[in-house]
């Protein structure tokens, strides 16, 4: 007994230094995330137009947006559209490109900077706007085809329905620079001594490519798809700035939905259930993606 | 650090307090003052700030100020989180608006002006009229207002046309000239004139009708609706006005094919006229919009209102704060009637001599138009504002050809019945 608690306070003594490193972590957690987060679950199930007390009304949110709202599944298409052709296409060029920066090369630090640099700035508005100009009836691209390719599309890229959620997954793939970097990271942990042994045994490049490189990629490959996709699901400024969800709500990324329904018609409630439900599919899909890595992801020391 | 600072303030405060106060003994006051604008905005109404605290030591206003895109949210959030400003900008009769005044957070000034602490004898009643609900007054018009058609009379010359110096008589008669005005500008005849949000509303005026109406939502009949939106994709189809997407992009007065010499037509509100002549680079002429009844169709209306919160503290010292910004000439002459023409006729008279030629457009047209005009529409009800979503839905997939004028009005309709319902 008496050692038990002796044991007890010295673990407490001893985590609790641990704590007080991560304070201001828990603090902002718990102040940013997990209070909010319990505040909008409450809201959910209130009719709440930010100006007058919440009111409960069970699941009348809920019900209204399956069944009467046709907008919530405008909304959720596109973006499930956006994330399924996005998200592959930029893992895609990220891993294209840090094959190539993972080479020795003279200046290959430039090179990774420069890279880099569309991520950073890739979120701002500035870049959304620039998009927008690149891309319209008389923005570069069209210059460029007139120019070199002597056609005139004379048509809006952003401005038309049938391109303008194309364009905004073109920019989202050209803004690849934190999975390729993550990738980078992954290709330089790969021993070169499997590609020598490979070598000698007579694999050329493509074979070494799907045989080593991919299969040692592929818990980063798992962390990437996991990290992207969750992004994917919440893109919201591109669609803001450069189309504005239009047209023809061919851009209503759903968390303009949310953000229009919040803050637009001050329907706070209604936007909240909106919000549950992409955290649920947001989960839903993670678990998914976890529960099949058992059977694609390698890790080189397996703990049983 | 911020803590540590407020805190050495409130000593100081406190420490000031016990300082025997000479000479007035009016205790401190802070108002709070919310705007949206553009930087010329902001500058001077920041100057005016100054010069109230230079003669009311007492009374320190707070200022806020940001561009219009997000001003209502952020309103929305702040009367959630019950610090509603002072003062603020709104727009009475506006369906974004109403529900500020349906939540109770706008004061009543009727009282202030009884108690003379705000001066309303120099404003014309129908401009103080655009401010009041039921008879009771809300908001003060920061301005006068009104829309208007912007044309190049130089392009008109080009193309050998008369100059229309008191607006077409019929919309036909501004179709004819279409062709030859997108002859003479090698690019269009005008920018698109028929939004939804802008035309449309005085479409229907101009025919009898009102957009919004209480008991069936949508005031306008299936005729209107359809007549408006068939001159609208004839224009299109002809490019004599520009693809909707050309349209859509324009974010400034800058992107106005007018401002670039490919179009000789725009509609604007009255008060835009400096900027998009500043574009433009030359004079341009504002004439009334199209008739027919022109005169039921022109309204003047508030450039926007001036609101106090009815949580305010010191509504007193805002009433006053709002008399001195609307009255006074000396501010009046710093503010330079951006944000409209002055409502007050003797700030009026004063200014009046010192008018750019800008101005002085501005000012001619709505003298002119404020006798060929008639009272504004009642506010939006309840609900407008997903009308007003569903009536640009219905505007892009018009104009995109996936439904007739015909089929858009049904589901309008439909969509205003089903609000009807929930009521």
């Amino acid at each position: 007994m008496e050692k038990a608690k002796e044991k007890l306070s010295t673990r407490f003594s001893k985590d609790f230094g641990g704590y007080i490193y991560i304070l201001p972590w828990i603090i902002g957690f718990l102040t940013l995330t997990l209070i909010p987060f319990l505040c909008l679950l409450y809201f959910a199930f209130t009719e709440y137009d930010l100006l007058s007390a919440p009111k409960f009304i069970g699941l009348e949110n809920f019900k209204n947006i399956f069944t009467q709202d046709e907008k919530f599944f405008t909304s959720m298409y596109v973006t499930f559209e956006y994330v399924a052709v996005a998200v592959p296409l930029r893992l895609l060029v990220a891993l294209m490109v840090a094959m190539l920066l993972n080479r020795k090369r003279k200046m290959i630090g430039f090179y990774r900077t420069v890279f880099y640099i569309p991520s950073i700035i890739g979120g701002s508005i500035a870049v959304a706007i620039m998009w927008g100009n690149l891309f319209s009836r008389d923005g570069a691209l069209n210059s460029v085809l007139k120019v070199i390719f002597g056609i005139n599309p004379n048509i809006s890229w952003i401005g038309d329905p049938r391109t303008a959620l194309l364009s905004l997954i073109l920019l989202a793939v050209w803004q690849f620079g934190s999975p390729m970097l993550i990738f980078l990271a992954g290709l330089k942990n790969i021993p070169t001594l499997y590609y020598e042994a490979a070598t000698v045994d007579g694999a050329n490049s493509i074979q070494k490519f799907f045989k080593i490189t991919i299969p040692l990629l592929t818990p980063i490959i798992f962390f990437n798809l996991i990290m992207q996709m969750i992004n994917g699901f919440m893109v919201f400024t591109q669609g803001l700035v450069i189309t504005n969800g239009g047209p023809l709500d061919r851009t209503l990324f759903y968390q303009i939905y949310v953000y229009r329904k919040g803050f637009e018609q001050f329907d706070m409630g209604y936007a909240a259930a909106l919000s549950c439900i992409m955290f649920l599919i947001i989960l839903i899909f993670t678990a998914m993606i976890f529960r099949s890595s058992s059977s694609w992801v390698h890790y080189e020391s397996k703990v049983e | 650090m911020k803590k540590l600072i407020s805190l050495i303030m409130v000593l100081v405060f406190c420490a000031a307090l016990w300082i025997p106060v000479y000479g007035k003994s009016e205790k401190p006051v802070t108002l709070t003052f919310y705007w949206w604008g553009s930087q010329p905005r902001h500058d001077a109404t920041l100057k005016v700030i100054d010069l109230y605290k230079q003669k009311n030591p007492n009374v320190t206003i707070e200022p806020q100020y940001q561009s219009f895109d997000g001003y209502y949210q952020k309103l929305a959030v702040l009367a959630a989180s019950n610090s509603l400003p002072d003062i603020f900008q709104g727009y009475v009769g506006s369906s974004d608006f109403q529900q500020f005044l349906d939540k109770n957070l706008v004061e009543c000034l009727d009282g202030y002006v009884r108690r003379k602490l705000f001066n309303a004898s120099d404003i014309s009643t129908s401009i103080l009229s655009t401010g009041k609900i039921n008879g009771k007054l809300y908001g003060i018009s920061m301005g006068a207002n009104a829309k208007a058609m912007i044309i190049d009379p130089d392009i008109y010359q080009k193309a050998g046309l008369p100059v229309p110096k008191n607006g077409y008589s019929t919309w036909t008669d501004l179709e004819k000239d279409l062709p030859k005005l997108k002859a003479a500008t090698g690019a269009y005849g005008a920018d698109d004139l028929l939004k939804y949000d802008f035309t449309l509303p005085y479409y229907c005026r101009q025919n009898g009708q009102i957009e919004y109406t209480n008991k069936t939502m949508i005031g306008f009949t299936q005729k209107t609706y359809v007549n408006f939106y068939s001159l609208k994709t004839k224009w299109i189809k002809n490019g004599w006005v520009p693809p909707y997407d050309v349209t859509v992009a324009a974010k400034g007065p800058e992107d106005l094919q007018l401002a670039r010499g490919k179009a000789a037509i725009s509609v604007i509100y009255s008060s835009q006229y400096a900027a998009v002549a500043k574009a433009a680079g030359k004079a341009l002429l504002l004439i009334p919009m199209p008739g027919p009844n022109a005169a039921k169709g022109a309204e003047i209306r508030a450039g926007m209102h001036m609101l106090m919160a009815s949580t305010s503290k010191n509504k007193d010292e805002a009433a006053k704060f709002m008399n001195f910004f609307i009255n006074d000439q000396e501010a009046n002459k710093i503010l330079n009637a951006e944000r409209g023409i002055p409502i007050a006729a003797k700030v009026r008279a004063a200014l009046k001599p010192g008018y750019t030629s800008e101005q002085q457009v501005m000012s001619d047209f709505i003298e002119n138009l404020s006798k060929k005009s008639s009272p504004g529409d009642p506010a939006a009800p309840a609900g407008a504002t997903e009308i007003d979503t569903f009536l640009k839905d219905m505007e892009q997939k018009i104009v995109f050809d996936m439904i007739t004028p015909q089929e858009a009005f049904k589901q309008i309709q439909a969509q205003a019945n089903k609000l009807i319902g929930k009521k």
